[in-house]
């Protein structure tokens, strides 16, 4: 491919310029006494984040170190010996591999390794030339349980089989042992945990390792799924209000262009409205941090259900209310605010909690376009682990919030069916009542289906046109 | 096949499978196959189709994201690209069909093939890492692949690690997101992790991220085809090899797709899929010569 | 009797020529009728002849089709006029009470007060209580409406209205959605209210009331106004067919 012709001419460019400062650094050395030439610069050193809830390397639990050095010109390399800092242990399955490129192509190396708790030997059957990269990656190893900055050290043998001292690798920055990563070394020694997880669905859906790390690291997670719809509700409410008093206003083009918006809205999936929000805006110069893009497009998603809700809230109040406002003088937004509303927030509380445990469930659908969240966070993990716990770590996380919403809603319903069913009367007055009610043109406690009032020509918001 | 027969043979071999899981019976006592063909080479014989266990039986079933071209990419439902030539010629050889899943996930692939209720064989493009073995077996190495970081050409990078305490982006579950995460150090650096790496770039393009990081064959493709104002700041030599996954529980069929590799290997007709995708690199060797 | 209240010539609400149709439904055709100020008039009629339109007519919660009304100096029936402002001095009280049913009894009184006549806080509680007091409710100002009796709820709406100093006060078949046993408080605070000289329009199926404390009552039948005169002219001598055969119906 064109890159890796690329990449050639870049290297053996490179390689001349290597080669300048081989001859300039000989030059030097003839002048006066130098450090020695370098056979075998190391170009870094890494180590895998091995930490369950972050991105870090604890000491005391394995990972996999990376080590790159590039062989030097006119040089050599028989064997690398690496020496791991002291009070280094090797995991279950610890290796060595090298991997030896020039450029971009991985040549095929034949090699015999060892490894011990001390260092690592890398053995070519046949010299690595100068110029390649030699890539070393010792896996399951784990770096000293105290935590630091750790190097590898060690010598390698050249071409003609002279032994040299290998320079410090870069450091490695290790962190002790975290309280999740204790528990975790805890679990994996108990009989009931191997039992636990000798059976496939409690291994792949309930791995007790895996629930130890997720539930603090989704608990991160959590808060941010929990702050996109705690900004986000709040945030559509008066939005939504606003709609759905445009949806009831007198002219005809406001209530067209109010329709529009909400079912617009409403009759789109959210998930394509956050495609659109995310790689279309962009395209308009308009570059919006994206967690806060995430809750405007909650928000304005949300708004248009809202809206909806609002106006069947607002319609469903007896007409005999605004009547009753109306003929005490009151003008039309005295009547909203003071009477109508009021009422309104009563009965549209449990329909609106349901509209927020719907909106808190959609962030989710915020993972797919980068957004950290609680979805996010699990996918991670699954990723890493191959593992479906943290999934389930995750829908627990979502029902700690949507399970107590839904009791409330429970209670506020039959609060509210209390309230309006004049629960203070004597049964059998009550009775009467409901007779009474059902005579007269049905007063105030039925939502649905929501009456017309409040765009009807009764005088309260001026003649219809 | 029709589609109400491909629906039949679905039912068939859930229950099937299902049947197997409830008897807890593997596929059948120790290795048939051997591994006559490993150490000659040309003289393997295709193993038969009934010795293997397969999610539905005599059909090869495979999970990709389909969505890393040249590898493997959707043309509206078909998938087409290295990757799918080359399993159509190993299920060929085999005697089995080849079916392609829909798009599925790439970071609960592998789980998905470890499960062995859905597919036969997972096949994204994998990079082949001790930490993945642990969940499945991989086939031989069927190419050698490398990382790249991936940014506008307007941009001023010039290195990866310019993207130290930077926003970039990778495909969720990939050797890019793990690079980023092992080298990008900073504590500024965010990672954001996508489902598709097609989805990478859409939000590399939108300016979301600052750079992306994902295999240096692909980011190659797609710089010169697909979004051409981006190119690659620099390829990272990483030596990776990918390899198609398979259920642990099923070495008859890893052992069935090695010995296939190396049958078309000699016979020509990997290096002809190869190099019909790749002409200026060299056809790995598959193990043939080993 | 209904001579122990003063009617002045002053007329307090002027309707003249009114018609109003719902849809294609002409409900009331032609109608002229003059309130004076003190006067406590009575409309009578089957239901369907269009007396609660009527009713509603005079404070525009329903907009006439044709004609015009006046309130004092003011023509209500003229786009420009303010209708909230008429508002203020017309009262109504409901067949349904329509109390606000997420106040207390003295919020429901005091609510009015305080948006359309500005009165501060105080001032509108203490009157709030007085008309409670007037209506008999001292002791249920804090109560919800759900907590009350229909006959209560609908005193309140009447403490409501009169809180508002109201020129007139028009009732809307006031005692029809109450139990026989809670109509007689409702008509006993409307007695009272008339016997202190209060405008009032009523349309109303209890003919004792109409006979007893009303200066005029009007019979009205198929959109119209049949006949009116004194109470006792309209109920005992009825000059009118329509007239006979509804009286001859309802008492």
């Amino acid at each position: 491919m064109s890159t890796t012709k690329k990449y050639s001419t870049v290297a053996s460019a490179l390689r001349s310029f290597v080669a300048l400062v081989a001859v300039l650094s000989l030059v030097v050395c003839v002048v006066g006494p130098t450090p020695e030439a370098r056979a075998l610069t190391v170009d870094k050193t890494t180590a895998q984040p091995n930490q369950s809830d972050g991105n870090q390397i604890i000491g005391g639990v394995p990972t996999r170190i990376t080590w790159e050095a590039t062989v030097g010109d006119d040089e050599e390399i028989k064997e690398i010996h690496l020496v791991f800092p002291a009070g280094t242990t090797l995991g279950e399955g610890a290796n060595t591999k090298a991997t030896v490129l020039d450029g971009l192509a991985r040549l095929e190396t034949p090699q015999e390794n060892t490894i011990t708790d001390e260092g690592t030997v890398i053995d070519f059957a046949e010299p690595v030339a100068s110029g390649l990269l030699i890539r070393v990656e010792i896996f399951y190893v784990a770096l000293p349980a105290e935590s630091g900055h750790y190097t590898l050290t060690g010598r390698y043998v050249d071409g003609e089989g002279t032994e040299r001292e290998l320079e410090e690798s870069p450091a490695i920055a290790v962190i002790s042992v975290t309280v999740v990563e204790s528990i975790t070394q805890w679990l994996d020694e108990q009989p009931w945990v191997e039992w636990w997880n000798s059976q496939l669905f409690l291994r792949v859906f309930f791995n007790p390792q895996l629930i130890v790390a997720s539930v603090p690291t989704l608990f991160q997670g959590w808060l941010r799924s929990l702050g996109l719809v705690l900004v986000g509700f709040p945030l559509a409410i008066p939005i939504g209000l606003a709609v759905s008093f445009l949806r009831m206003a007198r002219f005809r083009i406001v209530r067209f262009f109010a329709s529009i918006y909400v079912n617009v809205i409403r009759g789109t999936p959210l998930f394509l409205q956050i495609y659109i929000a995310f790689f279309g805006l962009p395209f308009l110069g308009v570059s919006i941090d994206s967690y806060l893009l995430g809750i405007l497009v909650l928000a304005m998603n949300s708004s248009a259900y809202l809206a909806e809700i609002f106006r069947a809230g607002i319609q469903s109040i007896h007409k005999g209310q605004f009547e009753a406002s109306a003929s005490l003088g009151m003008n039309a937004v005295q009547t909203m605010f003071s009477v109508i509303l009021p009422q309104t927030v009563r009965r549209v509380i449990p329909t609106a909690t349901s509209e927020f445990i719907l909106l808190y469930k959609d962030t989710s659908l915020l993972a797919a376009v980068g957004v950290m969240e609680q979805m996010m966070f699990a996918k991670s993990m699954v990723a890493s682990s191959g593992n479906m716990t943290p999934y389930i770590v995750a829908a627990g996380y979502y029902l700690l919030v949507t399970l107590p919403l839904t009791k409330i809603i429970g209670s506020f319903e039959k609060k509210l069916a209390a309230a309006e069913g004049h629960s203070s009367e004597p049964p059998d007055k009550k009775k009467k009542r409901k007779r009474l009610q059902k005579t007269e043109d049905a007063p105030s406690d039925s939502f649905a289906p929501p009456h017309d009032n409040f765009r009807r020509g009764n005088g309260l918001m001026g003649p219809k046109i | 096949m029709s589609k109400s027969n491909k629906l039949f043979s679905l039912i068939a071999g859930l229950v099937l499978a299902m049947s197997l899981l409830l008897t807890g019976c593997g596929g059948g006592g120790g290795s048939t196959t051997g591994n006559a063909a490993a150490d000659s080479g040309s003289g393997a014989a295709a193993p038969a189709a009934s010795e293997i266990r397969t999610v539905t039986p005599g059909v090869l079933t495979v999970g990709s994201d389909c969505d890393y071209p040249p590898f493997i990419e959707m043309n509206g439902e078909q998938p087409q690209g290295f990757e799918y030539d080359l399993l159509s010629a190993i299920a060929t050889e085999m005697g089995y069909e080849l079916e392609y899943l829909p798009p599925q996930n790439f970071d609960t692939l592998l789980a998905s093939v470890a499960s062995e209720t859905k597919m036969d064989v997972g096949c994204s493009s994998f990079t082949i890492t001790d930490d993945r073995k642990k969940l499945i077996d991989f086939c031989t190495p069927y190419f050698d692949s490398n990382q790249a970081v991936v940014a506008l050409i307007d941009s001023s990078y010039t290195s990866a690690m310019d993207f130290n305490g930077k926003v970039v982006g990778a495909q969720s579950g990939t050797t890019g997101a793990d690079w980023v995460r092992e080298n990008l150090t900073d504590s500024g650096t965010t990672l954001k992790e996508y489902n598709q790496t097609s989805e990478v770039m859409a939000a590399l393009v939108a300016g979301d991220i600052e750079g992306a990081f994902y295999d240096e064959p692909v980011a190659a493709e797609w710089a010169s085809t697909l979004y051409t104002n981006t190119h690659i700041v620099e390829s990272i030599p990483t030596g990776e090899q990918y390899g198609f996954a398979v259920s642990k529980g099923n070495p008859e069929l890893l052992e069935a797709i090695n010995d296939t590799l190396v049958i078309i290997k000699n016979n020509g007709t990997f290096d002809r899929i190869f190099l019909s995708y790749f002409p200026d690199l060299t056809p790995p060797s598959l193990g043939a010569n080993g | 009797m209904s001579d122990h209240h003063e009617v002045t010539d002053k007329a307090v609400v002027r309707i003249q020529n009114l018609h109003k149709y719902f849809g294609s439904l002409e409900v009331l055709k032609g109608v002229d009728l003059e309130v004076r100020r003190g006067e406590v008039v009575t409309i009578l009629g089957p239901s369907g002849s269009g007396k609660s339109t009527l009713l509603r007519c005079i404070n525009l919660l329903e907009k006439p089709t044709g004609g015009e009304i006046w309130f004092e100096d003011t023509c209500i029936t003229d786009p420009n006029t303010n209708i909230n402002e008429v508002r203020e001095h017309v009262g109504m009280v409901f067949q349904s009470f329509n109390l606000f049913p997420h106040l207390s009894a003295k919020k429901n009184v005091m609510l009015a007060q305080r948006k359309v006549l500005k009165r501060s806080n105080e001032e509108a509680e203490r009157i709030a209580l007085e008309q409670l007091a007037k209506v008999g409710l001292s002791d249920r100002s804090e109560y919800m409406p759900s907590q009350l009796s229909g006959g209560q709820q609908q005193r309140v709406a009447i403490a409501r209205a009169l809180a508002m100093d109201p020129h007139v006060m028009l009732f809307d078949e006031a005692t029809s959605a109450l139990d026989p046993e809670l109509v007689r408080g409702v008509l006993d605070v409307m007695r009272e209210l008339a016997e202190g000289g209060m405008t009032m329009i009523v349309v109303t199926h209890e003919m004792g009331f109409a006979r007893d404390v009303a200066d005029r009552a009007v019979f009205m039948d198929e959109g119209i106004i049949v006949e009116q005169g004194l109470p006792e002219e309209v109920f005992d001598n009825p000059r009118h067919a329509r007239t006979r055969d509804f009286l001859g119906h309802i008492i």
